[in-house]
């Protein structure tokens, strides 16, 4: 594999300079004709009851074409992962995000005024904002009908035997971690422009990361409609960003659906920043009590975790992070018992959603804090405790996760090299590493893992190829191209990827769980495969050699050159090859379909099942101060090692390992949604506080590539895991350097402080 | 969240200016670099009838020296400041405070000292969208008789964040006003009111045009406390101004002649504070008691002023740095200096 050509280089976004000159067509820049303004009136309660809506003032607006209220949504119409939410409420609002009604109008600024005309009458109703009290007896009830907060999900696991294990254990630590509310801070704010045909067929321009999965959600909607057997096509804009939040469908998108069908013209829906802030979802917060133990020599014994998650008002897939926080919770190390059971509650808080590593941060963050100070109490190295339990290839894990490659071990080797450089102790300075395993082939959440691909060729040796993978800024576009390129001999320039439409691209289940790379690569790779069979098939004809003789490279089929030095191989130009077999009786053209679905399971019952076909590594390692008078913490040197079987475009990777440290830098240090009552008071950049360019530091993202046998030319996963430990490591390092854990997200200045004086109160 | 229409004037040049305020008075608005009118006219928390530019006006920028004083037209923009020798050399606090503010582009492309000095004070309850202050009832600040900041509020307790004005205070500067026909100069520790709502001294119809700033011999240091490093309005600040007894005698040696104290970010208007300021007269530049007695002084007499009004820390914290602040802010402008001797 050493002689590629185009896989692993680093060849920069294709669409960066699009993006750069302000070409690249955002949802922002969709404009059909005569296309209406949408807008949404949210509650002003965190609890209410609806007693009246008065919308006659609006309606008479001139320049109003519609105005909708609950009463307008049809009943079946019920969004999310538990369908508890209709896009419209009709006689309760749960949450400040609550939708009570929508406008359609010929400019924004009329329909804003009209949403200013509605009057309603509320009764608030006593709200409950923390979900351990949420799940008390007398507790006000979010979902009346539901009669508990507590959601009815099965989110629990006992592997091999905990309370055995903890008898026998020599040491054991028990703690309580808590993270909060951070949000996807997407540059490209969301919005859809919905639009009808005359048969009632609906087209839909969407800011998404599952076009197929919406596909099917706005099918539901139209049959709940009483639109049946109607066609749906999802077109997905140029995406500025989607970390997780496009991973559902949302009331916005169902309320441009419900307001284009009423006005038969296409109206769009745009959020403004604030909107963005306050009517999209949140990753979950959670409350973890933790207890790990280990024998004398460091071994794990048992992992016994249990959590509560606020859910908000309704639920999103985001109440589905469990099965995921399972993937660390029983397989990160070799512990082999191993019991978790995860409550997500009901409050009137804004509802959570999928957000970059789906859970992941929260467990890891408990798991690894916990793990430094299990080592501190048995008297074991740090660095050396993970070595001792390191995942290894060819391991199955307690949930049956099967290990096929592992670059833990070299990570771990990498990162401690990079810390110990320079391993002069200075006062106040410390440094923290923590690991993190992740899928990285595949995620069999869904029914189906797969992605479909569509290749043809043309006559000048160019390719089309629609994928049912999404790019949203990640690269996917890159990673398809690159893979198509190496395997028919051809250069990046001359692939066209096209990724944005369901009526061209086939099935895909979505880009989250780090899958496209390996998923939808492994179906490009797959068509590309098969076109080249074809090249070669027909070359061997034309060029008298045997099909094993011939290598594609630099848009060219050349016979393996066996004979003296001085003869030139025998060769074709691939365009030319591609008009031999066009025009030629009975002429055909190449082209080639694929479907890959990978080879994992479906988690069983008891959550057991190889989720993934292969899982990513990765251990970060920082160095930090903190300034003993304020608490503030300031970063020296931070080193993300990550096992990603193989770099595809190391650019691209580099940004996804940056841009996830960042995220994950802002979640451990400074970012948090306030909430006051369910309230949210930070809904703009200046106080929700988003690292800026000036607080990003140097990282170093070291590659280690274990090239993994099942992913297309050894590539896993990479999106998600970059910010994954972040938070552990930057903890176990504040602890290093000035002896305070802090259990709590974002940590601080404040709380490292409060507890620098507890502890000096102590001593 | 759009702006809400407005008539734009842009007058060329002062004597204009001054006829327009003159005649639309509480109806018009300046227009500087609009980095603090334009948010909060998108936040609909004010909707002046018009917008007077001063894109056109030549008149106001500039960074000029005497042998008193050194003089900065309104108009000058944060970078040009923070692009100043004079300021780096005379003023070095308001340097350090003009570096603080915003980000980059706010500073290069906009901000200026003006509308630093004059950005409306500062809630977190207020400083929101119309939709979700039409929520709740109504502030102080918002029209209304109640406080969300500080239960059993009187009045506004918004508070002053601006960088600037805590830098220039401790420099002891003083601000030059003029409306048709009238030209007034005032201190700026003279310049504010007691209540967020409407926090400074100025007429409708008058026109921040100068800001002076006397040049002592002294030293002077700016530090401040934020979540971020950029685009991040302070929690805490302090700017301080040394003046010491002897010329020519080392500051290590030297004596405190006078001291200026200021904790900005704190209460409704940067905190002059007299007492801590007094208490340092007389001191040795190199007793560290001495600045750590005077920065407590400074926390407990500018805390009473603090409401919590900001989201991303307590107010207990943030009373608390104020201690830090002052006293790294007093040590550091010793030891600056002592490094510039060498
Ligand atoms: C993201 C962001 C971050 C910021 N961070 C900081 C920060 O860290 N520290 C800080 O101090 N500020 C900060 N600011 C506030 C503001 O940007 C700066 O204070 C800037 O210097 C204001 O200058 P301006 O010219 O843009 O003011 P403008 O918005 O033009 O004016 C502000 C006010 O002053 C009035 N005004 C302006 N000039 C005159 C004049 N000559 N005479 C009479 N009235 C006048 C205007 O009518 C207006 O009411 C921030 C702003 C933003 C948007
Ligand atoms: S301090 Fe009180 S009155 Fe002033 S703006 Fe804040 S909440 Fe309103």
């Amino acid at each position: 594999m050493s002689n590629l050509n185009v896989v692993g280089k680093p060849i920069p976004k294709l669409d960066a300079a699009q993006k750069a000159l302000g070409r690249a067509q955002y949802i922002q820049d969709i404009k059909l004709p005569e296309m209406l303004y949408g807008k949404i009136l949210y509650s002003k309660f965190a609890h209410a009851k609806i007693i009246n809506i008065n919308t006659s003032k609006a309606e008479k607006l001139s320049g109003v074409y519609a105005v909708l209220t609950g009463k307008d949504v049809p009943k079946k119409m019920k969004m999310g992962f538990y369908k508890d939410n209709p896009p419209i409420k009709k006689d309760k609002v749960c949450s400040f995000r609550d939708e009570v009604a929508a406008v359609a109008a010929l400019s924004p600024e009329i329909a804003e005024k009209a949403l200013s005309l509605i009057e309603i009458e509320y009764k608030e109703l006593k709200g409950i904002f923390d979900p351990e009290k949420a799940m008390e007896k007398e507790s006000p009830l979010v979902h009346e009908y539901h009669k508990s907060n507590v959601l009815k999900l099965p989110w629990k696991l006992h592997y091999g035997d905990v309370e055995k294990a903890e008898k026998e254990s020599d040491f054991i630590v028990k703690e309580k971690f808590k993270t909060t509310w951070v949000t996807h801070c997407c540059l490209g704010t969301s919005g859809a422009v919905a639009l009808f045909d005359s048969n009632d067929n609906l087209t839909i321009h969407t800011n998404t990361q599952i076009p197929s999965l919406a596909q099917k959600d706005f099918l539901e909607a139209l049959r709940s409609m009483g639109l049946e057997n109607k066609r749906v096509r999802v077109i997905k804009p140029t995406i500025g960003g989607g970390f997780g939040s496009k991973l559902d469908t949302y009331a916005y998108e169902h309320i441009a659906i419900l307001l284009a069908h009423k006005t038969r013209k296409p109206v769009k829906i745009i959020f403004d920043r604030k909107e963005e802030f306050k009517a999209t979802s949140t990753r979950q917060p959670a409350i973890i009590y933790i207890k790990q133990g280990c024998n004398k020599d460091g071994k794990l014994t048992f992992r016994d975790i249990k959590m509560v998650l606020d859910n908000g008002a309704y639920t999103s897939w985001g109440a589905t992070t469990p099965s995921v926080m399972m993937m660390p919770i029983t397989s990160l190390y070799r512990v082999e018992n191993v019991r978790y059971k995860a409550k997500c509650v009901y409050t009137n808080n804004t509802y959570s959603q999928a957000m970059r590593g789906y859970g992941n941060p929260q467990a890891t963050f408990a798991i690894e804090s916990n793990l430094d100070m299990l080592a501190q109490k048995a008297g074991i190295d740090r660095i050396e405790i993970r070595r001792i339990n390191q995942n290894q290839p060819g391991d199955i894990t307690p949930q049956g996760f099967k290990i096929s490659s592992c670059g833990l071990s070299k990570c771990i080797d990498k990162v401690e090299k990079e810390l110990k450089k320079d391993c002069k102790k200075q006062e106040n300075v410390g440094t923290g590493i923590a690991s993190l395993i992740h899928v990285g082939g595949g995620a069999r959440i869904y029914k189906s893992d797969g992605c479909g691909v569509i290749l043809k060729m043309d006559d000048y040796g160019k390719v089309d190829i629609f994928t049912g993978g999404t790019d949203m800024g990640q690269g996917l576009d890159n990673i398809t191209a690159q893979i198509v390129a190496e395997e028919l001999g051809l250069f990046v320039e001359d692939i066209n990827v096209v990724h944005s439409d369901t009526d061209i691209c086939p099935w895909d289940v979505g880009a989250h769980a780090s899958r496209s790379t390996f998923v939808a690569g492994n179906a490009a790779l797959g068509a590309a495969q098969k076109i080249k069979e074809k090249i070669l098939k027909f070359a061997s004809k034309i060029l008298d050699a045997s099909i094993k003789d011939l290598i594609l490279r630099d848009r060219t089929i050349f016979v393996k050159d066996n004979s003296e030095k001085n003869i030139p191989p025998k060769s074709i130009a691939i365009d030319k090859l591609l008009r031999k077999a066009h025009f030629s009786p009975n002429g055909t053209m190449l082209m080639a379909d694929y479907f890959y679905d990978p080879d994992n399971e479906n988690m069983g019952k008891d959550f057991k099942g190889n989720m993934s076909v292969t899982y990513a590594f990765g251990v970060h390692g920082v160095k930090l101060t903190v300034d003993k008078e304020t608490g503030k913490v300031e970063i020296l040197d931070y080193i993300a090692a990550h096992d990603v079987g193989r770099a595809i475009n190391p650019l691209l990777l580099e940004g996804q390992v940056y841009g996830g440290v960042v995220m994950g830098l802002g979640y451990a240090l400074t970012e948090e949604v306030m909430h006051k009552n369910g309230e949210n008071m930070n809904a703009d950049f200046r106080d929700y506080k988003l690292f800026t360019a000036k607080d990003a530091i140097k990282i170093k993202a070291p590659v280690i590539e274990t090239n993994d046998k099942y992913g297309p030319f050894g590539a896993k996963g990479i999106g998600e895991p970059g910010c994954v430990p972040t938070a552990p490591a930057i903890a176990n390092a504040i602890y290093d350097a000035v002896g305070v854990r802090i259990k709590d997200l974002p940590i601080t200045p404040e709380k490292v402080l409060a507890a620098l004086k507890e502890k000096s109160l102590q001593e | 969240m759009r702006l809400p229409r407005f008539e734009y004037l842009k007058p060329e040049n002062l004597n204009k200016l001054l006829q327009m305020l003159a005649i639309y008075k509480n109806d018009a608005k300046i227009l500087a670099g609009g980095t603090d009118l334009l948010v909060r006219m998108k936040k609909g928390l004010l909707k002046p009838k018009f917008v007077i530019s001063l894109k056109d006006l030549k008149e106001l920028s500039y960074i000029k020296q005497n042998n008193e004083n050194i003089k900065i037209g309104a108009k000058t923009c944060i970078a040009d400041i923070i692009d100043s020798n004079i300021i780096k050399n005379k003023a070095y606090a308001l340097f350090q405070a003009c570096q603080k503010i915003g980000a980059a582009t706010i500073q290069h492309y906009k901000g200026t000292i003006g509308g630093n000095i004059l950005q409306d004070n500062r809630c977190i309850h207020y400083n929101q969208s119309a939709f979700h202050r039409s929520g709740r009832g109504a502030c102080h600040k918002d029209g209304g008789k109640i406080c969300y900041a500080r239960d059993d509020a009187d009045r506004c307790f918004s508070t002053c964040q601006s960088d600037g004005a805590t830098a220039l205070m401790a420099l002891d500067a003083k601000l030059s006003l003029a409306k048709k026909g009238k030209k007034r100069t005032i201190n700026l520790a003279d310049f504010y009111t007691s209540d967020g709502i409407i926090p400074f001294i100025i007429e409708p119809d008058e026109i921040l045009t100068e800001i002076i700033i006397p040049i002592k011999d002294g030293v002077s240091f700016y530090k401040r406390l934020s979540c971020r490093s950029s685009i991040d309005y302070p929690i805490v600040s302090a700017g301080v101004f040394l003046k010491p007894l002897q010329k020519n005698v080392p500051l290590e040696k030297n004596t405190i002649d006078n001291a200026r104290i200021v904790v900005g970010a704190i209460g409704r208007s940067p905190l002059f504070l007299s007492s801590a300021s007094l208490f340092l007269k007389g001191k040795k530049f190199n007793d560290i008691n001495a600045f750590k007695k005077a920065s407590n002084i400074a926390m407990d007499n500018a805390s009473t002023f603090a409401v919590h009004n900001i989201g991303s820390t307590t107010l207990e914290y943030r009373c608390s740095m104020i201690f830090q602040m002052v006293f790294q802010a007093l040590e550091q402008a010793v030891n600056l200096n002592q490094e510039n001797q060498k």
